[in-house]
């Protein structure tokens, strides 16, 4: 029986009413890498019309199937943004698949509660916090997941000690928060959409009460939820929002920041977040051929491969096959390291390919963060 | 107020709207921005769904225009700059420097024989090259060589070519002209969208992926490959993918449905299989929108007939591996995603309106012109009319009918110039043959490589020269072309021709056209002969050469032996009763009745029912949204009401029709009796009343047409569930057509709901979503947004009303659903009304297979009928929708002026007459007169039978019926019939 109440309950959530748009032209199917993995158990346009039909039983299981790499949203004639409709419908369940036990979320929902205080952590990291300007270095949440993938050699403190040093050389003025919080991405999509408004809501105040114009930072998670997400929760929420490595390609171009190049051939994985949700596509390339000899895989830009895990959710058998697939792709293009600029991928990456060397089969591939090369190679 | 007016764009509206206004009686100036007219249509290898040669039927308007003595054409020429205002406007129209002398240059193409320059032809779509010097095309009209300066050498090896004709001039400058005239129609049509743009599909990086023009070039005989199916490599393919909506129905390209790509495509996957039987052709396509008359059956017999493959998906992607095209997709049916490996793909990538930036009209955020005042054609420019796809994509049909309304709103607007700037038509004086002893021209022609292609033509040039009375003979590629007509007019001149044979395509296009030239040279168009080798051999025998060239020779010399035999032969002149009858009082009917009188026409308006008004006043609301139907027919039947020259006769029915053209009578069920000169028949359709789905016998389950009422009357509560279906009635076996507005009215009803209770939940069951008119698309997406569920259900597969309660059987979720419904709204067929029968057999005019009245063609003549002086407009040719309808009726005006505003008529010359001495009065002649031409009189006291020489068009069925000889046929004798025959068993022998 159709039913309109699941969809009429999740409107209210941004970009979740769209699946009624979806005229089933199917294009979506052919490139959804999780309706290949599923066998077609899944497909992008199925879930569109069991959301606007209220299936929730139905439609339940497969809300958590969809990794929001947003392939299909690329070519959606209708201009339907499918991972955001999957979003939505992901307030109406509870059975969230987390990855980690939940741990992470579950720090989120505290944070959200109980302003945490990272002064310690970067006096250790011999950052300065003392700066000041209308501008925002927003670190995002790696200091908390260094506690946790230290094994992966996740360098939190490398990646914010690079960021600094290359703004300070841009000669950008920005303040650090010791009080920074969450921005809410996370627990956004998994569902949880009260926190996040919370986060939001929190966010945009200190924001407006410190003074800030724009918000700087390299996590795509945080670039992405503050210059879309923000502005359709808070009213009136117009802080200009830059991704690092934009200012970095203006850096060089502008002859702020010069690289010395090294011999590595490097190749380049472009995060969900930060291409097709966001459409940065050219800045991380332009410091890649700077930084190495720049090689592309067989899927770039829009057509990239996914990590496969986004918001800590669904890490499993099932989704590692992606990260399989694009080590493949980056080992095929010749590339000695593959380059990031998300520290959500850095983790999965760096994680896949322990694991590996654990069992062991040798990928003979490194992983790296943008920034943190830049750091080291910047004159 | 001037009597000339200014067209834009010389493709078929333009085309169309020029000749109307020039038989009508006004100066045209036709502008081109191309070297040639004939727009898009030119450029197309078939017509869909007739399957006519395109350029064989576009080709003979073209050279009428460029004949035609009121007609001006200023081709490679743009307009700069219009102001003024109805009536009197100036305009500055740039005409771009050939660098080609006109009255030098005879287009015999010796320069472009000697550039050694290869620039992409635009006219091929750029699959092939012209010269730097070139004609377009071959029959390009005017055929004069254009210097394409951008591209040109400077070698100078034309100027030499070209000798003494000194045609070519590098030194001749662009020129700008200043018009003064009265009124403006817009026809530019249409750019195609750059599908490259679309990176999925690989189009410009991967070989062998067309777009559709591209692949029509393909196909036809004078494109890159001859029409035979190739490869970029010379290879062939075996499988070709057809993909349709690339950049329209797109919101990040064109939001709108470009409207005819969906059976253009459907046609070239028929013609692939009619070339090549064993070649494979899948088609992709979302909704198959084939809405337009004949469309639907001819989508049918693409699937059953020639087992063309469709897939409803849109494809995610096309790669080239290896000398394939993979194309992946996810296969509705199957509900998996597949790979396709295919030779070639066809993009049907989206059309783009080209609306020159010069005219300073308001054009809509696509850039098409902004229609006004509840017109198509109306723009927000007194004196400046839209035609064809400069308004809205539609297809060539929609595209004449629209040039014709142009023409008839103009005629109205310049009545008091009309006349005024025309040139009268020059004839040379005939010269009178009878007596002398024939002396035979004989034009052979290749007709590219239709005819040369199969038949040996040196052969039959050599062969044709030993015929007797045989004088002259030529070879030519095109014939029809205006070079090959100058050779004509040349070779009679030069050489005393008294008979003139083509041997060519068909009489049925191009035999007016030569009999033209015969008449221009100073011959008696009936010493024209034409001989078929085209339809009748090359086409037929296309497999056999040397039979075919054998044949040949027979076909040419039995023309031959009858051109000896041919007599001269004159019309007759008839008066003409510059008043209408028009048949139908709905929105068409009215239409057209307020266009005649405004050209000044004494119009009678019949209408059966109590009102005026017809289906329209019965509507509650329609597309486009922004127009109260209640109005418009309130507005209409006022003015029908207030207008002098009209006179409406309601509650009134037609008892008996007769007379021909210009001289008609009818009879009317209150004994009145008309006289008219030309009758229009505008007797709509209606919504057909359903026997399935528990109409009738459930309460809940009404029409759409019953639903608005209920709507509009406050019937429908808040909270009720609205399920429609749509296609009820149509689409089936019994009734092949598609209803063609029924998605359109559901998606606006459904909005209608939501608009009053945005809570009501509100289903569409569809197979096709055919929202195809301009504004529709946009419709149909807003009912989405406002929370309207549309599931698709299979034809085969339909849904189950019972009682509250809708099954439907959804063909993506592949999920079966009950769906409580407080309504269920039949979307029921448009059918033709049933007394559609009685008229057609009064008016002597035909239905089509499925009641509806018959146009004389559809694609060119789709509001006149075979019979001349009666014409049809609205849902009595089809179903359509309003602008449609009323565009048709506009059209009417024009072709109605076109007879009415001369005192007199030419009729037919070839026509039957009885020998008074050999008739027996047997009568048997007439039942079998299909015109009703013949009737029995008593003459000097003899009953015998009198051909009425107006009716008579003749067929001949009389002479084959009579028993005596008595009856004869003009231009058909029976010396002349025998003496083909004699020859063709000679050959035999």
């Amino acid at each position: 029986m159709i039913s309109k109440e699941f969809i009429q309950k999740i409107s209210a959530i941004p970009g979740a009413d769209q699946a009624r748009m979806c005229y089933k032209c199917a294009e979506c199917t052919a490139v959804c890498p999780v309706a290949k993995e599923t066998n077609y158990e899944f497909k992008p346009h199925v879930v569109m019309g069991m959301i606007n039909y209220g299936l929730k039983e139905q439609v339940l299981p497969y809300l958590w199937y969809c990794i929001t790499c947003g392939q299909c949203t690329v070519l959606c004639p209708q201009g339907i943004n499918i991972q955001e409709a999957v979003r939505g419908a992901r307030t109406q369940t509870t059975e969230t698949p987390y990855a980690h036990k939940g741990i992470f979320h579950s720090m989120h929902r505290i944070m959200a509660r109980q302003t945490p205080d990272r002064t310690k952590w970067f006096q250790e990291a011999g950052v300065d916090l003392n700066k000041k300007g209308d501008k925002l270095f927003f670190v995002s949440c790696i200091p908390l997941y260094e506690m946790f993938f230290m094994d992966l050699n996740f360098d939190a403190k490398e990646m914010v000690k690079s960021s600094v040093k290359i703004l300070d050389k841009l000669g950008i003025n920005y303040q650090i928060f010791a009080d920074e919080l969450c921005c809410g991405h996370d627990v956004f999509w998994a569902g949880d959409y009260e926190t996040f408004k919370q986060f939001a809501e929190k966010n945009a105040k200190v924001f407006k009460e410190r003074g800030i114009k724009e918000i700087i930072t390299f996590c795509p998670e945080c670039y992405r939820t503050f210059l879309l997400d923000y502005p359709r929760v808070i009213k009136g929420f117009d802080i200009k929002v830059r991704h690092i490595t934009d200012l970095i390609a203006e850096g060089m171009n502008s002859g702020k920041i010069e690289i010395a190049r090294a011999a590595e051939v490097l190749t380049y994985q472009d995060p969900c977040r930060l291409g097709r949700h966001c459409g940065i596509y050219e800045a991380p390339r332009a410091i890649l051929e700077k930084l190495g000899k720049f090689v592309e895989m067989k899927h770039t830009r829009e057509k990239a491969g996914c990590c496969g895990i986004s918001a800590w959710l669904s890490c499993e058998p099932e989704t590692k096959v992606y990260r399989e697939q694009r080590i493949k792709e980056a080992r095929e293009a010749g590339a000695q390291t593959l380059v990031t600029s998300c520290p959500h991928c850095l983790i999965h990456f760096s994680c896949s390919i322990c694991e590996d060397q654990k069992i062991p089969v040798q990928h003979n591939i490194k992983v790296k963060d943008i920034v943190t090369l830049v750091g080291r190679q910047m004159k | 107020m001037k009597g000339s007016v200014l067209v834009i764009g010389g493709g078929i509206a333009g085309m169309v709207a020029s000749l109307d206004l020039a038989d009508i009686g006004y100066k045209v100036y036709l502008v081109e921005k191309l070297p040639s007219i004939g727009g898009r249509m030119a450029q197309l290898d078939k017509t869909m769904p007739t399957l006519d040669c395109s350029m064989c039927i576009e080709a003979p308007r073209m050279v009428e225009v460029a004949r035609h003595p009121n007609i001006e054409m200023l081709t490679y020429a743009e307009v700069k700059h219009v102001r003024g205002r109805l009536g009197d406007f100036k305009v500055e129209v740039l005409k771009k420097s050939r660098y080609v002398i006109k009255d030098k240059c005879t287009g015999c193409g010796d320069c472009a024989q000697k550039c050694p320059v290869d620039v992409p032809n635009e006219y091929d779509a750029n699959t092939k090259s012209r010269k730097a010097i070139y004609v377009p095309f071959p029959q390009a009209v005017p055929n004069t060589h254009t210097v394409d300066l951008q591209h040109c050498i400077r070698c100078f090896k034309c100027v030499e070519a070209c000798g003494d004709r000194m045609a070519i001039d590098f030194s001749m400058p662009d020129e700008v002209v200043e018009l003064n005239v009265g009124a403006i129609i817009v026809a530019t049509g249409f750019d195609m969208y750059d599908p490259s743009v679309l990176h999925n599909y690989g189009y410009g990086i991967a070989d062998n992926i067309l777009t559709g023009l591209e692949y029509e070039r393909i196909l036809n005989a004078s494109g890159p490959t001859e029409g035979a199916i190739l490869k970029q490599d010379g290879s062939h393919p075996h499988h070709i993918a057809f993909i349709q909506c690339v950049g329209s129905r797109d919101s990040k390209h064109k939001k709108y449905c470009s409207r005819f790509c969906c059976v253009y495509a459907v046609k070239e996957a028929i013609l692939t299989k009619e070339h090549e039987p064993d070649m494979k052709c899948s088609l992709f396509y979302m909704d198959m929108r084939a809405h337009g008359k004949g469309q639907e059956e001819f989508y049918k017999r693409g699937k059953e007939e020639f087992g063309i493959e469709f897939i409803r998906s849109k494809p995610a992607s096309i790669h080239q591996v290896g000398d394939k095209l993979c194309i992946t997709y996810e296969d509705t049916d199957a509900g998996e995603v597949k790979t396709m490996d295919v030779d070639m793909v066809v993009l049907a990538n989206a059309i783009v309106p080209s609306v020159p930036a010069s005219l300073d009209i308001e054009v809509d955020s696509d850039g098409f012109v902004t229609e006004k005042f509840g017109d198509p054609s109306t723009t927000n420019v007194a004196g400046i009319y839209a035609a064809g796809v400069s308004q809205a994509p539609r297809d060539i049909s929609d595209s004449v009918s629209m040039g014709s309304a142009t023409a008839g709103k103009v005629s109205a607007d310049l009545k008091d110039a009309r006349g005024t700037e025309v040139t009268k038509k020059v004839v040379p004086p005939e010269k009178d043959v009878s007596g002398e002893h024939p002396r035979i021209g004989v034009f052979l022609c290749h007709c590219g490589i239709n005819i040369g292609g199969v038949v040996d033509m040196h052969a039959i040039e050599e062969y044709s020269k030993t015929l007797p009375n045989v004088v002259f003979v030529q070879r030519n590629i095109y014939t029809c072309s205006t070079e090959g007509n100058r050779q004509i007019y040349e070779a009679i001149k030069q050489h005393n021709l008294n008979r003139v044979i083509v041997a060519a395509c068909t009489p049925r296009t191009h035999e007016p056209l030569f009999r033209e030239t015969c008449v221009q040279a100073g011959l008696n168009p009936y010493l024209f002969e034409f001989a078929s080798l085209r339809e009748m051999c090359s086409w037929v025998h296309m497999r056999q050469p040397g039979e075919a060239t054998r044949k040949a020779k027979d076909i040419v010399r039995m023309s031959v032996a009858r051109a000896a035999m041919l007599e001269q032969q004159k019309p007759g002149i008839i008066p003409v009763t510059p008043k209408v009858v028009v048949i139908g009082g709905g929105i068409a009917g009215m239409t057209t009745a307020l266009g005649a009188a405004r050209n000044g026409f004494q119009t009678y308006l019949i209408e059966r029912e109590a009102e005026l008004g017809g289906m329209m006043a019965k509507l509650r609301s329609m597309v486009p949204t922004n127009l109260d139907p209640k109005q418009i027919v309130k507005e209409k039947i006022e003015a029908v009401k207030q207008n002098p020259l009209i006179k409406a006769y309601t509650k009134t029915e037609i008892k008996n029709i007769t007379g021909f053209i210009g001289n008609f009578k009818v009879e009317l069920s209150n004994g009145e009796t008309l006289d008219a000169g030309a009758i229009v028949v505008a007797t709509g359709g209606k919504e057909w009343k359903p026997d399935l789905y528990e109409y009738g016998s459930n309460p809940n389950v009404m029409t759409q047409l019953e639903f608005e009422e209920a709507l509009a009357s406050g019937r429908i509560k808040q909270g009720e569930r609205i399920v429609m279906i749509q296609c009820v009635g149509s689409r089936d076996e019994k009734r092949p057509y598609c209803s063609r507005v029924c998605c359109g009215v559901a998606v606006n009803n459904a909005l209608d709901i939501k608009k009053r209770y945005p809570e009501n939940p509100v289903y569409i069951l569809y197979n096709d979503m055919r929202t195809h008119a301009k504004g529709t698309e946009e419709l149909y997406l807003e009912a989405r947004e406002k929370g309207v569920d549309f599931l698709r259900y299979e034809l085969d597969k339909k849904p189950v009303v019972r009682g509250n309660k809708v099954t439907v059987f959804d063909s993506f979720l592949q999920t079966e659903f009950d769906i409580l419904a407080d309504k269920v709204v039949l979307s029921a067929a448009i059918v033709p009304n049933e007394d559609s029968d009685n008229l057609a057999k009064m008016l002597k005019v035909p239905l089509d297979a499925n009641g509806f009245f018959l146009e004389a063609h559809l694609k060119l003549r789709p509001v006149d009928f075979a019979t001349d002086g009666i014409f049809l407009a609205g849902v009595a040719q089809s179903p359509k929708e309003y602008y449609d309808s009323v565009s048709q009726a506009d059209a009417i005006v024009a072709r109605i002026a076109r007879v009415l505003a001369k005192p007199e008529l030419e009729t037919e010359a070839i026509t039957s007459m009885a020998a008074e001495d050999l008739c027996i009065g047997c009568a048997r002649c007439v039942p079998c007169c299909p015109y009703t031409a013949i009737t029995m009189e008593t003459k000097n006291g003899r009953y015998v039978s009198v051909v009425n020489q107006a009716l008579c068009k003749g067929c001949g069925t009389c002479v084959a019926e009579c028993p005596t000889g008595a009856m004869m046929a003009r231009h058909f004798t029976t010396q002349q019939i025998e003496a083909m025959i004699d020859t063709a068993l000679e050959g035999w022998q």
